[in-house]
């Protein structure tokens, strides 16, 4: 053990003084930190805008009743819907089309509303808004119908079929948002907690470089090392307490430029939090200990398949802006078990389960497939390296 | 003498390849021994099969009396070696790059820092120990690399080919070094395709081709060893054709040739010829200018053993 | 045109750069449109997911439940403090209704006597706008019964009778039609892979010049040879410059073809004029690049600092630019400095093709004139890195 130690200060002074480290395990999160907070700055959080629509009235009465409705409702800051004019079909197609409205509506004398939405964007939460703004007042009729054929005696008094209509315009219904998770929950927090995802795997390069320069077969210096009198099992081991000591160290510092100038929340819970970068920078020097071990494959090509699979993984963690987070939930709801291997994923998970459940439950569980997945890397490149002993150089 | 490297019937196949062909090689205390063969003749792979960096098919590898294996440390410790290839590491400065080699050797923190310091003036690299690799010539670079390999004190030294790229002042101070090493009491094997530094400091040496030893001695018993006597160069005017003849006829001589207003005459072995040729010379006529002759050298010996065509 | 040939034969046998830079990140592009979808077909309302917690049990409570379930798609929810906030967390709902105990009383009580109706308890995901539209559902659901209590007589069970009855009648449901387009326009899923293929347009084509060149730098032992071979040094410069621009145009058109290829099902239905016009502002973005790696070329940028250069220049500018959060979603001040780049006007341009339903005048103008301002970047680089390469080939 003491070999291990003495060791260790030569493998710290070769990580930190390597650029490729400083710059992408330590600098590159804290860049990355601070792109996304200056961009997430200006984005109005969680709040929902109103669907723009086309209003297409021939001036007959009814579709003029149905186009002062649509615009009464325009009205207001809450405003579910924005109504827009148009004085024709086409040219409501036309804004339809080019995304000015969502869709149009189209109200004539005689016939029932009808709404047109364009092929390409059809099916947008939007047009749903709009829909049920329409089918609210559609609804209003048919109920006034149905009560005048099921109990004709309540609509008996004068003035009791305004009312109802009135009634079932109205707003009176509430509801009551909880917020039921520890921390009030952002879509831009995923990007945080993903980001550290990454930073662990970019901390992958660490073990992998300290590793590489312990093989016979990575580097001239390694097969020097290799004919030293220490053990070579100790001279891996104390490469791989110095990586996992400069990841945690550069993820700590992330994590807390994250906590202190960004103003990311771990629920208060930053003494875990600093715990979880324990377990992701182990998870972190295993990745970079079983590229680092791939028999056969030269040290240059071993940092391309270090690139690949961080950005690879990464990918599914839901970091590259909305597209990559649909694709994490579909992986998350379709194949949870592929979610659960990815190292990414997981730190992610770790994180985000930390600051949101009252229960360390899921914590735990989050922290525990990271040991778990640290543990069969790990196992895989011993065993790699037992069979490399007697490398061919 | 004590025996500090012993192989014998050392078999190194690379698929169907024989690198190695029942390679055997004893060497003794307080030797240095030179390990000489054209390129991809086995020498890296002999010597990276005795440190058990590499796996062998047959063969049994003694060092220091005792047989090697790749978990022996003990015997690893007292091994040091300085690569072909400059293996420092660019992060890490002169000092740090000795000593963190050191510590794979020696624990004890100021016990080595009075090895590196040591082993760093042993190569004159003390001014610039604070320097990083990447900063220094080839000559620095060249002399780090085998301060790396120096520093905790090795017994058994393996230098492969420590003088390539470096100037001749650089190449006489790692000469004078390996000497001195030897004289305090290290045994050095030592490979190169420098003929005349093998000549300098090798007591014996052993010439490889295709994974076989195929002769060793002395230098002088390896230049017996062959077709090759001293060259005689004799300044003159084209001799006649008849006279070239009458040259080869006598017993002395192996070969004559006339080229650029000089007459290159070689010797057979351990036959004094420079008389005989000057006497046929001037009973021919030949006027005669500048004569001398040179003996011959191991280059010689090597290009008879190995051939004169170019390899792969 | 040796030298050309020549550094391009450099650049290409970096094999291991291109498999990152040229067809990783294409595939990624690629993996990202695949789940973005084409977006275009029969209109279907959007279907939130909803989860129920139902701790009433009465008629009034029954109802919304089923309405709720009608509209969405159903989650089972056991009702745990722990459930409600891992189907936050995760998101398994876009929205979770909770009634609570004594609701169905409570509302009939508060109709009849004209009060304010109780609340309904909801959580509402945070992750897009489907959660509110479940919640603008079940509150119409909740006021069309508050309305026939109030206005009529009927029991709660009379109401829910009624207002189910109502809302299946068929004139209740809104007639959804679909606009055809004249003229196919770019389907969305391709508008994504574009979007991202900025990344490697910019970065991977300048980390190909700097690091693929690398061993042509003016450090270099080739230099010296290339130095002394018989060619003036403006051919040299001029063959080295084409070559950088020679990576830009291979990038590109390797990262488009893989795109073309990939989505060439939803592609085939549109107007390949557009297609082609979209490719203009991609391809200046491209010389950017290879100007941004020959910039970093003349500099000496080394590995490391050529991949970092070229990777985080590439990740603020498509971040700026609006590849990950929609141009129209970005603040005022960051729209600002955002302008000031590159890739925002890529975007930008693409997003115009993207809107449009076929090749106007207009449109082809406007492309133009910002591929055109892209293309500036491009010589404004090249510019500073020839600047600069010879500033430090006197010093």
């Amino acid at each position: 053990m003491r070999s291990v130690f003495s060791l260790m200060r030569f493998d710290l002074l070769q990580a930190l003084r390597n650029r490729g480290v400083v710059i992408w395990v330590l600098l590159f999160p804290l860049l990355l930190a601070t792109v996304f907070m200056f961009m997430f700055d200006g984005v109005p959080a969680g709040g929902t805008q109103a669907a723009a629509v086309g209003v297409v009235s021939d001036g007959s009465e009814g579709a003029e009743a149905l186009a002062g409705a649509l615009e009464e409702l325009s009205s207001g800051d809450d405003a579910p819907i924005d109504a827009v004019r148009y004085p024709d079909e086409a040219a409501a197609a036309e804004a339809a089309r080019s995304g000015e409205v969502c869709a149009y509506v189209v109200a004539a004398a005689g016939a029932a509303p009808r709404m047109e939405v364009p092929a390409r964007e059809s099916g947008t939460v939007d047009q749903a808004v709009v829909q049920l703004v329409l089918e609210r007042s559609l609804q209003v009729s048919a109920t006034l119908a149905t009560v005048a054929e099921v109990a004709p005696e309540a609509l008996s008094s004068p003035g009791a079929a305004v009312r109802l209509a009135s009634a079932l315009a109205g707003d009176d219904a509430t509801t009551e948002r909880l917020s039921v998770l520890r921390t009030e929950s952002s879509e831009f927090a995923r990007y945080y907690y993903a980001m550290l995802g990454f930073s662990s795997l970019m901390g992958a390069q660490v073990a992998l470089l300290l590793v590489v320069s312990k093989r016979a077969d990575g580097t001239p210096a390694g097969a020097r090392r290799q004919l030293g009198a220490v053990d070579p099992v100790a001279q891996l081991a104390s490469s791989l307490l110095a990586a996992w000591v400069v990841v945690f160290a550069c993820l700590v510092v992330a994590l807390l430029y994250m906590r202190l100038v960004v103003g990311v929340s771990f629920g208060g819970r930053e003494g875990l939090a600093v715990a979880a970068c324990a377990a992701c920078a182990l998870v972190s020097c295993a990745v970079g200990a079983l590229i680092g071990s791939l028999p056969r494959v030269s040290t240059s090509a071993k940092d391309v398949v270090c690139t690949v699979a961080t950005m690879g993984l990464s990918l599914p963690a839901g970091l590259f802006g909305e597209p990559s987070q649909r694709l994490a939930d579909w992986l998350s709801a379709n194949a949870p078990l592929v979610q659960a291997a990815n190292p990414a994923v997981q730190v992610g998970e770790t994180f985000y389960r930390l600051a949101y459940y009252d229960s360390l439950a899921p914590f735990a569980q989050s922290v525990g497939a990271l040991l778990a997945i640290s543990a069969v890397l790990l196992a895989v490149s011993a065993l790699f390296m037992r069979r490399q002993r007697y490398a061919a150089l | 003498m004590e025996e500090i490297v012993s192989v014998e019937g050392l078999v190194k196949r690379y698929g169907s390849r024989v690198a190695l062909d029942h390679f055997d090689l004893h060497i003794g205390r307080g030797e240095i021994f030179g390990l000489l063969g054209p390129n991809g003749c086995g020498k890296t792979t002999a010597i990276n099969c005795v440190l058990q960096l590499l796996s062998y098919d047959r063969g049994t590898i003694r060092l220091f009396g005792e047989e090697m294996a790749p978990d022996r440390r003990d015997l690893k410790r007292r091994v040091g070696v300085v690569p072909q290839q400059v293996a420092v590491l660019d992060e890490l400065t002169v000092r740090e790059n000795v000593d963190a080699f050191c510590a794979l050797y020696v624990r004890d923190r100021r016990e080595r820092a009075r090895l590196v310091d040591e082993a760093l003036d042993f190569v004159g690299l003390s001014g610039h120990a604070r320097q990083r690799p990447r900063q220094l010539s080839g000559g620095l670079a060249r002399r780090l690399n085998i301060a790396c390999g120096i520093a905790h004190g090795p017994e058994l030294l393996f230098l492969d080919e420590p003088t390539v790229a470096v100037d001749p002042q650089s190449r006489g101070a790692i000469l004078d070094g390996i000497c001195h090493l030897r004289d305090a009491g290290a045994t050095v094997v030592y490979t190169s395709h420098y003929m005349e530094e093998v000549e300098q400091i090798c007591g014996r040496v052993m010439i490889m081709d295709a994974g076989r030893a195929i002769a060793e001695g002395t230098c002088d018993e390896l230049k017996r060893l062959v077709d090759v006597g001293e060259k005689i160069v004799v300044e003159c005017a084209p001799p006649a054709p008849e006279v070239m003849v009458g040259l080869e006829g006598l017993p002395c001589v192996a070969r004559a040739a006339y080229d650029a207003g000089e007459l290159k005459v070689d010797c057979t072995p351990s036959a004094h010829g420079l008389v005989d040729v000057l006497e046929a010379l001037a009973a021919a006529g030949v006027e005669v200018g500048r004569v001398w002759s040179e003996p011959p050298t191991l280059n010689d010996v090597f290009l008879e053993l190995c051939g004169r065509e170019l390899r792969d | 045109m040796q030298l050309f040939r020549f550094a391009g034969r450099v650049v290409l046998r970096h094999r291991g750069l291109l498999a990152i830079y040229v067809v990783a990140l294409a595939a990624f592009g690629w993996l990202m449109a695949s789940y973005v979808g084409t977006g275009s077909g029969p209109y279907e309302a959007v279907r939130p997911t909803v989860a129920v917690i139902d701790r009433d049990g009465s008629a009034v409570s029954g109802a919304l439940a089923a309405w709720a379930a009608e509209e969405g798609e159903l989650v089972e929810l056991p009702d745990t403090t722990y459930a409600l906030q891992d189907a936050a967390a995760k998101d398994l709902a876009n929205y979770v209704l909770v009634i609570p105990e004594g609701y169905g009383e409570g509302l009939e009580a508060a109709a009849r006597a004209g009060a304010e109706p109780p609340a309904l308890e909801c959580v509402v995901s945070y992750s897009d706008a489907r959660g509110s539209l479940a919640d603008e559902r079940v509150r119409a659901g909740a006021q069309q019964l508050y309305a026939l209590l109030a206005e009529t007589d009927l029991t709660a069970e009379e109401a829910v009778g009624v207002a189910r009855q109502a809302r299946g009648e068929a004139e209740t449901r809104l007639e959804v039609g679909v606009i055809e387009a004249e003229e196919a326009g770019l389907p969305s899923d391709y508008l994504v892979y574009m979007q991202f293929s900025t990344y490697a347009l910019f970065g991977g084509t300048a980390i190909l010049v700097a690091c693929g060149l690398r061993s042509l730098g003016r450090d270099q032992p080739v230099t010296q040879r290339l130095l002394a071979a018989p060619l003036t040094e403006t051919a040299r410069g001029a063959q080295l410059a084409l070559a950088c621009l020679g990576v830009g145009l291979a990038v590109w058109a390797a990262v488009e073809a893989l795109g073309a290829l990939w989505c060439a099902g939803s592609l085939a239905a549109a107007d390949a004029r557009l297609v082609l016009l979209a490719q203009a502002p991609l391809l200046a973005l491209a010389c950017v690049g290879a100007a941004f790696g020959y910039l970093l070329w003349s500099l000496g940028a080394t590995g490391d600092l050529a991949h970092a250069a070229g990777n985080i220049g590439s990740m603020v500018l498509t971040f700026l630019g609006g590849t990950w959060v929609q141009q129209a979603s970005m603040g005022a001040a960051v729209t600002a400095v955002a302008r000031l780049t590159p890739v925002w006007w890529v975007v930008h341009a693409l997003g115009e093709v993207y809107a449009a339903t076929g090749t106007t005048g207009g449109l082809v103008a406007s492309v133009a004139a910002q591929t055109g301002l892209t293309a500036l970047f491009a010589v404004a680089l090249a510019a500073a890195g020839m600047a600069l390469g010879r500033a430090r080939r006197r010093g």
